[in-house]
């Protein structure tokens, strides 16, 4: 067992929370091996580093590399290595087998994947590596926010987890969460499958008119289908069918995208990935916003919604009072304000439905709280 | 990985809604279950929002962060 943390190997590190979490590390002056498939990619990851730390001072920490020639000198320094490679089973077991040839016998491995069950990525390893794997699952982005879900899986030595726990929190400064080892763990559990349910009900009523009902001002930095652009179409679709497919609960049925969702993904919309393309929202040259019409798959105009109680609502948290405008949502009668409440009350039973499952029922609901919260 | 959940933790949204006793029996007329956890919590109607202190403090999160002005 490693006693401290002076070497770290990033494995893919071309990817955004490879490099932004590379980078945090390497902040805290501990050298760092980024790693990806091309040295340019991990050179585009060290840019990423460098802008979110705003200052090229990190790069002293930073080595880039490929895989066929730093792999196994990265790997024979490293006390952790961070496997943030592509959601794909058979890639990430390719990778545990490479690293489990030439890592060190004390070095930790820990994986950022949430959807991916953490039970069967060890399999077939040997029992070094099982005892010193686990997941450490960094939120996006973590310059901002600071929760990091942190689990083991059934052959991890409790050791290893206290060992990331403390060094996570004192040296990272991550708001550790420990969560059980469940599909999609506490946040992208709650979260995605409220997602979900919004492009289902977007289908009927409209992306934009769902993002101004389920806006900032039901208590989110930024609407759900925005939320869906930044994640990338792809990327959400996958998370629902890992959680689909490895969960089962009161609310199984939201897990299913609805058909729109498939053809956006396959006409190449996938978000903010791709601006040419767009996603739910698209930015035409011009400045001019326009909307996915999920009936068509065509963009349209703008309509820029405006509905009475929301308006009211939104003026009053403006003015920093937050429970007058709770009070307009409440006694709002129509169609909109059925839609903001069903959808309110989801959140509400979903993730007190979740209380002791995908977290210690000794927590009760602050271990889900503290999974949404951007500290 | 999660993106951006920078949302207001449900019980915030219990406490706005008027706290729990008001909620349960928003959730029975929409019929939906009550959770357990949530039959078993506090009232929900200490948690005075407020615009400064650690957002990690149970006794006063700070709304303002979750509640942007948009």
């Amino acid at each position: 067992m490693i006693e401290t943390v002076k070497n770290v190997a990033v494995l893919g590190s071309g990817g955004t929370i490879g490099s932004l979490v590379g980078g945090l590390i390497a902040q805290q002056g501990i050298k760092v091996h980024f790693l990806s498939r091309t040295v340019e990619g991990a050179k585009r990851g060290l840019q990423r580093a460098i802008a979110q730390a705003r200052s090229e001072v990190i790069s002293r920490n930073i080595i880039c590399g490929d895989y066929n020639h730093l792999f196994e000198d990265a790997l024979k320094e490293a006390d952790w290595i961070i496997e943030c490679v592509s959601e794909d089973l058979v890639i990430k077991k390719k990778m545990y087998e490479m690293i489990d040839a030439h890592k060190r016998p004390d070095a930790i491995v820990s994986s950022v994947t949430s959807s991916l069950p953490l039970e069967i990525l060890p399999k077939g390893r040997s029992e070094n590596f099982r005892k010193n794997f686990l997941s450490t699952h960094f939120y996006n982005p973590p310059g901002k926010m600071l929760a990091c879900e942190l689990t083991g899986q059934s052959d991890t030595s409790p050791e290893v987890v206290d060992f990331m726990k403390d060094f996570l929190q004192h040296r990272l400064r991550r708001a550790v969460i420990p969560v059980k080892n469940v599909a999609g763990f506490a946040g992208n559990r709650i979260a995605f499958l409220l997602l979900n349910r919004i492009t289902a009900l977007a289908a009927v009523y409209g992306a934009e008119m769902m993002d101004y009902l389920i806006g900032p001002y039901t208590g989110r930095q930024m609407p759900p289908l925005a939320t869906i652009d930044l994640v990338g179409l792809d990327i959400h679709k996958a998370i629902i069918e890992s959680l689909y497919n490895n969960t089962n609960d009161e609310m199984h049925h939201s897990l299913v995208p609805p058909g729109y969702v498939d053809k956006m993904i396959q006409n190449g919309s996938l978000g903010n990935k791709t601006p040419d393309k767009g996603g739910f929202y698209k930015k035409l040259e011009s400045g001019k916003l326009m909307f996915i019409d999920p009936a068509s798959c065509e963009y349209v105009p703008a309509i820029e919604p405006h509905v009475g109680f929301v308006e009211k609502a939104k003026h009053l948290i403006h003015m920093g009072q937050y429970r007058d405008a709770f009070e307009i949502i409440k006694t709002a009668s129509g169609r909109e304000a059925q839609i903001v409440k069903d959808i309110l009350c989801v959140y509400i039973v979903y993730s007190y439905s979740r209380v002791g499952e995908v977290t210690e029922p000794v927590f009760g609901i602050n271990g889900i709280d503290s999974n949404v919260l951007w500290v | 990985m999660s993106f951006g959940f920078n949302w207001a933790p449900p019980s915030l949204i219990v406490s706005m809604l008027g706290g729990k006793e008001y909620v349960i029996k928003l959730l029975e007329k929409k019929e939906f279950e009550v959770p357990n956890a949530l039959r078993s919590a506090d009232d929900g109607k200490g948690r005075m929002p407020s615009r400064s202190g650690p957002a990690l403090r149970q006794d006063g999160l700070d709304a303002g962060r979750y509640f942007p002005a948009r």
